[in-house]
């Protein structure tokens, strides 16, 4: 019994966490209204033993300037309602914290990105920084919403582009 | 003068169509602040309908919930493990352990942690 909870509690603690985690996307054009929304709200649990990792956004939690894009972004584009989240589900390759102690501190992150009931395979470069217990995790992406099932109207198609930008950060925290 | 007429005519449209045009395209942001809450619970009871998920009906919709402060990090607070919160701006000092009637908007479930997520907060008095 004992065992059991001292193994139970050392596996809590190899978890680095975060519930305030941070993306922005964008898909901006050039002399036409920004397209851009941040979200400070995302979750994400790194286990530090295995560098599995898993992280949640919630859609509706995305905030744009402009009112009304925010509006169309989620009935007509995103569709939040019935795709209220979306998911990375994965592992980062060769992690070890060991590593990045002795300096690495880019990895290749694998998973899958769930998004508007679509999954597709993801692989992408991700930064990792160990400073004073906490693990900062950075990256870059872009996707490509048509690999989503995400269709942009004709009518707004060259107001919005085509690839969108993805940043993240996360502070993750025993 | 009936050109005038028409120019003039013309113009006020113009201008019409301008005015409301403007409007519409940049609306204000809901102020969750100020709008009137959809439902009032505890801070347990709504992460119970989340689990049943019933998630449509509570989602984008402005809530109140009381429950014990668990944890407080940066701007954002967990009411007893079961709903987290993000002010945009945390105006109060707040303590853990104390209780507090919370107002924000529903935006889902988190269940990485468990946890329902509310932002735009706001404490009611």
């Amino acid at each position: 019994m004992t065992l059991a909870l001292c193994i139970g509690a050392t596996a809590i603690s190899q978890k680095y966490s975060t519930k305030t985690g941070e993306i922005i996307f964008e898909a901006s054009v050039p002399s036409f209204e920004e397209v851009k929304a941040k979200n400070t709200a995302v979750s994400a649990i790194l286990n530090s033993e295995t560098g599995d990792f898993a992280a949640l956004v919630l859609i509706k939690g995305f905030r744009f300037k402009v009112a009304l894009m925010e509006e169309h972004f989620n009935e007509n584009y995103i569709e939040s309602e019935k795709f209220p989240k979306a998911t990375l589900k994965g592992s980062i390759l060769n992690f070890s914290m060991n590593s990045i102690q002795e300096g690495t501190t880019v990895f290749m992150l694998q998973g899958d990105l769930t998004l508007h009931g679509e999954s597709k395979e993801l692989e992408i470069p991700i930064t990792l920084i160990s400073k004073n217990g906490t693990l900062e995790l950075t990256t870059h992406f872009i996707l490509n919403p048509e690999d989503f099932n995400i269709e942009i109207p004709n009518i707004v198609r060259n107001k919005v582009a085509e690839k969108i930008d993805v940043d993240v950060h996360l502070q993750l925290t025993k | 003068m009936r050109n005038v007429k028409i120019y003039v005519i013309l113009l006020v449209l113009a201008a019409m169509i301008g005015y409301f045009g403007y409007n519409y395209f940049y609306q204000g942001h809901r102020d969750i602040n100020t709008e009137a809450a959809a439902v009032e619970t505890l801070a347990l009871q709504l992460s119970e309908e989340f689990k049943k998920d019933t998630t449509q009906l509570l989602l984008n919709k402005t809530v109140i919930v009381t429950g014990t402060i668990t944890e407080i990090d940066g701007n954002t607070i967990t009411l007893d493990n079961a709903v987290h919160g993000a002010f945009d701006t945390m105006s109060e000092a707040l303590s853990v352990n104390t209780q507090i009637k919370l107002k924000g908007r529903c935006i889902g479930y988190d269940d990485l942690f468990e946890l329902v997520k509310l932002d735009q907060c706001s404490i009611l008095k």
